[in-house]
């Protein structure tokens, strides 16, 4: 029986055991770290990663089994053996000092990539296993690795150097040189020296580093800013091996990380941060960070990032940190995993039996306490994330818990929703309810806060506050001057002044002598509810609203801050101060993050982790800093020291340049002839940070004036783009702003139209000038042509002319000699002037006819001792005027022949008849003439010097006495005649002349001589000797003509008696 | 309430029972179940070869089929010397080395394929080696290898997918090394990667001692065979070795006696071709040998040696692949 009950007891034991074992099994509070996981679905080529790497564009590059995969923040782009690399399994990677890519493969061969294209090195006379690592000499020399095949080098020429002999057919899965020029290999027997020999640097074996056990060294990596060397091993863990001054303990070996479980680990990496934490890639344990602390410069702390914490795989291949400083894993079947930003620590409940919604949260140094839905928990963090929960099972009550208050370390002040507050002593476990009012409003906590023994208790029906060592209560309503009962949240200032958050428009306090004050915050016609209220270091008031967003009582004023200045959401359920100047405020699925520097709003939702909403008022900071958060997936901490700027600018590459929506290469800048082209830009800003949150600027310098308001769309595009010389420039923002100084720019270059291009014009102008000398010279021509022509038709014509002329010559001179001979006809009708001589020796006849043959004309005849003698002019002149003047003197000779005419008025009334007679000018029927002639006739008594003179129209002037007389027509009654009778003197002169002579155009002013000049004249030459008279008279005459045509024929005649 | 806690603590066992069995448990285990054989067997390099190890090695290849994206795991079952199942020889002091290989050459290479470990039969990349000495952790124990990229494996189109070898070797001491291998989709269980194939060209295994029990073993008949010759060491005359086809039986191969090999040839005819011969290794029913070692190859009338697969067990383990007929110098003893 007794053995039975043994029997019994042992079985329970193994029960309990067992119930133990599955219940801690299951009760973990874990953390989860934010991952962001990229498999096949995100289009990698296969899920087992062997090494990541970083080009010198910033583009990751993922060696995986099967494809080498480029991403750049957006997609994966693979890349295979008919894509240019050597081999499509991809085992190992390294970035030179010119930060050139060197690819190792399965098979041995090497890729290399100078960031644009990939070159293919052939290693397959020599290496089939595979390049298990990568490295470079001082010299710029690629050491590559084999697992079978030793080790080569490649030279810049790549041409290749192979040392395989040298290792005695060791399998080498890692390489580093030291600071003294020796070749560390690790091989699947420990850890070994290599001397390098000669110029060649033939590696020959030196030792074995004793500390390292015999077993296979995975990695071999290089402490930052030492000569020391982390060495990865397959099961033995990860050691630090530091050379040593003593020549025998050549390197001095430290076992890491024994004290926290990876002693025993597969390591397979080993990364070395900028802050000289350790990453661990480890085959069976995920990730494991050591964190250097500052004072021991030891590794103390680690976190385990596993799959457990959102890792996904704990079989990890490589880690890797780019130059933002995130921190990559290449997982062996799950794909590639970048943690992201670890400010965020995420915690949840892994068992079904506590809820993840957490609505209140209290950290102690020792102890953290959550409350939620059903229960509070406790997490002792002596038990390593184990929580305990309490339920009406032990003592507390189901109900949700909304606040959390820990007095002291025995002391935790628990509200809930319906049921009041309870005292939790801790180390009891033993609750105790504290009274407050029976009605159900009054035991509905919102908030708890207090100092030393006092606790303020907001509820839903005013607030309590609670002197516990007095055992006093005094509760505040609206009847004691709040604004509502309603109260979200109470919070004591640094003053232990009491803040209240309720629906007011006003911020109320209650002062320690427990006056109420108010003041006004929102000055709208609507009532805003406040429901948190905290105090800034700077010592201002926040207060954050269900449906206003928050209100900042700054010193100069209210700051209100809403969604319109990147608020998250104007609903805010929680909000707390990180004591880094930072207020953060908790929303549905999301957090804001408010600078009280710059007011300057973050963000933080989906992308950084946080999935669940905010509770109200479940916020904490804790003793560290770090701030919490309650939500309805578990709490989340915010760790400020973590939270840094990024002040790394993303890299900016261009992807993809479309010319007429043609792919065009843009390695190098592009040349184009001339067209109007259609233009599109992509490129892409690469921050692995956030790059969804990467903005660009961009120009096209030679198009655009300004730069392009920031933009989330990673592409660019022109419609028409003409000949000339462009630069396309962008800049690219990160998420917290930063870009790099010098923008990325590619350069375009259209080529001009052949219209525009020197050649072209110089061309143009040189055939211009060709053209305008041909032009000349062609006209030149033509004129020479014309003037020849000219010149012909002008001598055709000239001959033309000169024969007309000759002809006209001849006739003229026919008609000439005609009119001479009538001339002579005329003359020999006139009588001689020399047979007037004789008459009267002081006499001239000025006789000068216009034509050849004169309409003027004398005639004289001597009748007894009377001279009768006429000085006439008919009308016209030449041979017309001839005409008359034969007419008039044949009919003067017979009238005067006549006895019956007497006087010189019976002379020319009869020669008017005659003429009229003789031109019919007297026959109405006939066609009348005109022709008249203008006589002066006298009649000069030789001896008596009796004158008798009768003129048609002309005046005579007789001298005398050196007096000028002018004997003018006077008209007789009947005959119409002027006769003038008078009796002259010897000596005494009679001047007679026709209109030819005053009529005569000349002198210096082209005008008529006149009668009155004639007059002058005969008044300066009467006392003149005839001869000399006749002289002057024709001087006089011709003098005045000089230059112009005689009008008239002119006949002058002078008498002295 | 007795009865209670003895019914519950029955069940909790049963349940335990349950999930050791279940997910296939045995149905890709080497040596397969059908097989009848308990173990393989590799002794250290020291021990003697009367003791049915000829060579102190042992390889077997894993055909990864080429849809497997999935990583794969080499288990080892009980792969110490000491404790239950192994073959003491005075004090424990043996250590085994497993190793496995893929990549290039680890199953084209001709040493590779051979029933002597001489040459490049390590031939390929060494992906996972592992000493076992008298480590209790892992008596009695399922040690995994892995997880394995199947694309580590050589790829071989003939096969329809990627080979990765392992190789066991009595590196130290003289006892021998009992175990079993399970190719595995799981590290911490035995899951069958659906499409997985193991084989090999020279077997070394213990008979089970119950003289009741036939061992199979069942190399695979290609259509360019004209005759099989089997080859077995220090079988001690332990019964008979019968071939069983689909037109033959009770056509018996030489048994070998203590440390010696003994072979025999056998036609085979048109019928035969493309199926498997079942090799049956039946035990003295009187006086039955107790921990008898046995090791196996086949070669057809090149000396080509024929692959003896085990999972599936008889199955076309070389599916379309064309064995080299190259004539090969024989490295046996006769």
């Amino acid at each position: 029986m007794i053995k039975k009950d043994l029997h019994i007891k042992a079985i329970i034991k193994i029960y309990s055991c067992v119930l133990v074992f599955f219940l801690s099994s299951f009760s973990s509070f874990s953390q989860a770290y934010k991952f962001r996981n990229y498999g096949v679905d995100n289009g990698i080529s296969q899920p087992y990663i062997y090494t990541i790497n970083q080009d010198k564009n910033g583009y990751l590059f993922v060696g995986t089994g099967e494809g080498l995969c480029k991403y750049d923040g957006v997609r994966f782009k693979s890349f295979y053996e008919k894509d240019g690399i050597a081999e499509s399994f991809v085992t190992t990677s390294y970035r030179d000092k010119s930060r050139n890519l060197w690819f190792g493969h399965n098979q041995g061969s090497i890729t290399f990539y100078d960031g644009k294209v990939f070159k293919s090195i052939n290693t397959s006379g020599f290496a089939k296993s595979p390049i298990t690592c990568i490295i470079e000499d001082k010299k710029g020399f690629i050491w590559c690795a084999t697992q079978n095949d030793g080790v080569f080098r490649i030279s810049k020429d790549f041409e290749v150097e192979v040392f395989k002999i040298e290792f005695d057919q060791e399998n080498i899965f890692a390489i580093s040189f030291t600071k003294n020029d020796q070749l560390l290999v690790g091989t699947d027997e420990g850890l070994m020296i290599y001397d390098l020999i000669g110029d060649h640097r033939a590696p020959k074996f030196f030792s074995v580093v004793d500390g390292i056990p015999v077993t296979r060294i995975q990695c071999i990596t290089k402490k930052n800013n030492s000569g020391s060397y982390w060495i990865g091993t397959e099961n033995e863990g990860l050691f630090l091996v530091t050379p040593t001054t003593n020549p025998s303990e050549l390197y001095k070996t430290d076992e890491i990380g024994k004290n926290i479980g990876i002693d025993f680990s597969n390591i397979q990496d080993v990364y070395e941060d900028a802050q000289s934490n350790l990453w661990v890639a480890t085959f069976g344990n995920g990730v494991i960070k050591l964190l250097l602390s500052a004072n021991t410069l030891q590794y103390t702390e680690f976190f385990h990032f596993t799959e457990d914490n959102g890792l996904g795989n704990k079989f990890t291949k490589t880690v890797y940190g780019d130059h933002e400083g995130n921190i990559w894993v290449g997982t062996y079947g799950s794909g590639l995993v970048q943690l992201i930003d670890n400010c965020f620590t995420f915690y949840s409940y892994n068992s079904g039996n506590v809820s993840n919604n957490v609505t209140a949260v209290w950290i102690g140094k020792k102890i953290k306490w959550f409350g939620g839905e059903n229960s509070l928990v406790k997490i002792d963090l002596s038990t390593k994330e184990k929580y305990y929960s309490y339920s009406q099972k032990n003592g507390f009550v189901d109900d949700k818990v909304t606040a959390l208050y820990q007095m002291d370390t025995a002391s935790l002040i628990i509200g809930t929703e319906k049921n009041g507050i309870y005292q939790l002593d801790i180390h009891k476990n033993k609750f105790n309810k504290i009274e407050l009012n029976l009605d159900l409003l009054s035991n509905s906590i919102n908030s708890i806060t207090g100092y030393d023994k006092t606790l303020w208790i907001a509820t839903k029906n005013g607030i309590f506050k609670i002197e516990i060592d007095k055992n006093i209560k005094t509760h505040f309503t609206t009847e004691n001057g709040l604004s509502h009962n309603n109260i979200n949240q109470v919070y004591l200032d640094h003053n232990n002044v009491l803040w209240i958050a309720t629906h007011s428009n006003f911020l109320s306090s209650i002062n320690k002598h427990g006056d109420i004050e108010n003041k006004k915050i929102y000055f709208g016609s609507d009532l805003i509810n406040i429901t948190s209220i905290i105090e800034d270091k700077q010592g201002e008031m926040w207060a954050a609203t269900f449906g206003n967003g928050v209100f900042n009582i700054a010193k100069n004023g209210i700051i209100k801050f809403s969604t319109e200045n990147g608020l998250n959401s104007n609903y805010c359920y929680s909000m707390i101060d990180d004591g880094s100047n930072n207020i953060w405020v908790g929303h549905r699925k999301g957090l804001s993050c408010i600078k009280t520097e710059n007011h300057f709003i973050t963000q933080f939702g989906k992308v950084e982790g946080i999935t669940g909403d905010c509770n109200f008022n479940a916020a904490y900071k804790d003793y560290l800093g770090n701030t919490w958060f309650g939500t309805s997936a578990g709490a989340v901490k915010f760790d400020p020291h973590k939270d840094k700027t990024n002040i790394i600018p993303p890299i900016v590459n261009v992807t993809s340049i479309k010319l007429n929506d043609k792919e065009s290469d843009f390695t190098t800048d592009i040349s184009l002839p001339y067209d109007n082209y259609r233009l599109r830009v992509d490129f892409i800003g690469i921050s692995f940070k956030s790059n969804s949150q990467v903005t660009y600027q961009y120009k096209l310098e030679g198009y655009d004036i300004a730069w392009s308001d920031k933009t989330n769309n990673a592409f660019a595009q022109y419609g028409k783009l003409g000949d000339g010389e462009y630069k396309f420039l962008i800049k690219a923002y990160n998420s917290d702003g930063v870009s790099s100084t010098s923008p990325f720019s590619i350069k375009i270059l259209i080529a001009p139209p052949i219209w525009k291009r020197w050649w072209f014009i110089v061309l143009v102008v040189l055939g211009f000038g060709y053209a305008f000398y041909a032009f000349i010279k062609i006209r030149e021509r033509n004129h020479r042509v014309f003037q020849v022509k000219l010149q012909k038709a002008l001598n055709e014509k000239t001959r033309e002319v000169i024969i007309q002329k000759e002809e006209i010559e001849k006739k003229n001179k026919d008609i000439t000699d005609s009119i001479r001979y009538a001339k002579r006809i005329q003359d020999a009708l006139l009588p001689h002037t020399e047979k007037l001589k004789r008459i009267v020796p002081e006499s001239f006849i000025f006789f000068q006819p216009r034509d050849i043959v004169s309409g003027d004309f004398y005639w004289f005849e001597v009748y007894g001792n009377k001279l009768i003698i006429a000085c006439a002019d008919a009308t016209g002149h030449g041979v017309p005027g001839a005409f008359m003047s034969m007419i008039g003197s044949t009919l003067l000779k017979d009238i005067t022949s006549r006895e019956d005419v007497v006087t010189p008025a019976d002379a020319l009334e009869i020669l008017d008849e005659e003429i009229k007679l003789l031109l019919n000018q007297n026959n109405v029927d006939q066609e009348q003439t005109y022709d008249s002639i203008d006589v002066i006739i006298c009649e000069i008594n030789l001896a008596t010097y009796f004158v008798k003179i009768c003129s048609t129209k002309r005046s005579v002037y007789i001298s005398s006495d050196k007096q000028l007389i002018t004997a003018r027509k006077e008209v007789s009654d009947f005959q119409g005649y002027e006769m003038r009778e008078m009796q002259l003197k010897k000596g005494d002169t009679i001047y007679m002349f026709t209109d030819g002579y005053p009529d005569q155009f000349g002198g210096e002013k082209g005008k008529k001589i006149k009668t009155s000049n004639i007059k002058l004249l005969l008044e300066e030459i009467e006392a003149l000797p005839v001869e000399k008279q006749s002289m002057i008279v024709d001087r006089y005459f011709n003098r005045w003509k000089e230059g112009h045509d005689q009008v008239d024929d002119v006949l002058f005649i002078g008498i002295k008696l | 309430m007795l009865n209670t806690f003895i019914r519950m603590k029955y069940a909790f066992f049963i349940l335990c029972t349950c999930i050791l069995l279940s997910n296939d448990s045995f149905a890709q285990q080497i040596p397969a179940q059908e097989e009848n054989i308990p173990y393989l067997v590799t002794f250290g390099r020291d021990g003697e070869k009367s003791w049915g190890d000829d060579d102190f090695s042992q390889t077997f290849f894993f055909v990864i089929p080429r849809f497997q994206v999935q990583p794969i795991y080499i288990r080892v079952f009980d792969p110490e010397t000491s404790g239950a199942n192994d073959e003491k020889k005075g004090e424990y002091n043996t250590k085994t080395k497993f190793s496995i290989y893929g990549g290039k050459t680890c199953f084209t290479a001709i040493d590779a394929r051979s029933n002597e470990p001489i040459g490049s039969y390590k031939s390929g990349n060494l992906l996972a080696s592992k000493n076992f000495g008298t480590e209790s952790i892992y008596d009695n124990e399922w040690y995994t290898f892995g997880p394995f990229n199947p694309s580590e494996g050589e790829f071989v189109e003939e096969y329809g997918g990627t080979i990765f070898k392992i190789i066991a070797e009595g590196v130290l001491g003289d006892d021998g090394n009992l175990y079993r291998y399970f190719l595995s989709s799981s590290p911490t269980e035995n899951k069958v990667v659906e499409g997985g194939n193991a084989f090999t060209y020279e077997y070394t295994f213990r008979l089970t001692d119950n003289p009741n029990t036939v061992a199979h073993l069942y190399p695979y008949v290609d259509e360019d065979v004209l005759s099989v010759k089997i080859s077995n060491f220090d079988f001690d005359n332990d019964g008979k070795i019968n071939i069983v086809s689909i037109i033959k039986n009770n056509e018996f191969s030489a048994p070998s006696g203590e440390n010696v090999w003994a072979f025999s040839e056998h036609k085979i005819v048109e019928k035969e071709k493309q199926t498997t011969l079942d090799i049956q290794f039946i035990k003295n029913k009187n006086e039955p040998m107790k921990n008898n070692n046995v090791t196996l190859f086949v070669t057809n009338q090149y000396g080509a040696l024929l692959p003896v697969c085990t999972v599936p067990i008889g199955g076309t383990s070389n599916r379309n692949y064309k064995i080299n007929f190259k004539e090969k110098k024989k490295t046996t003893p006769y």
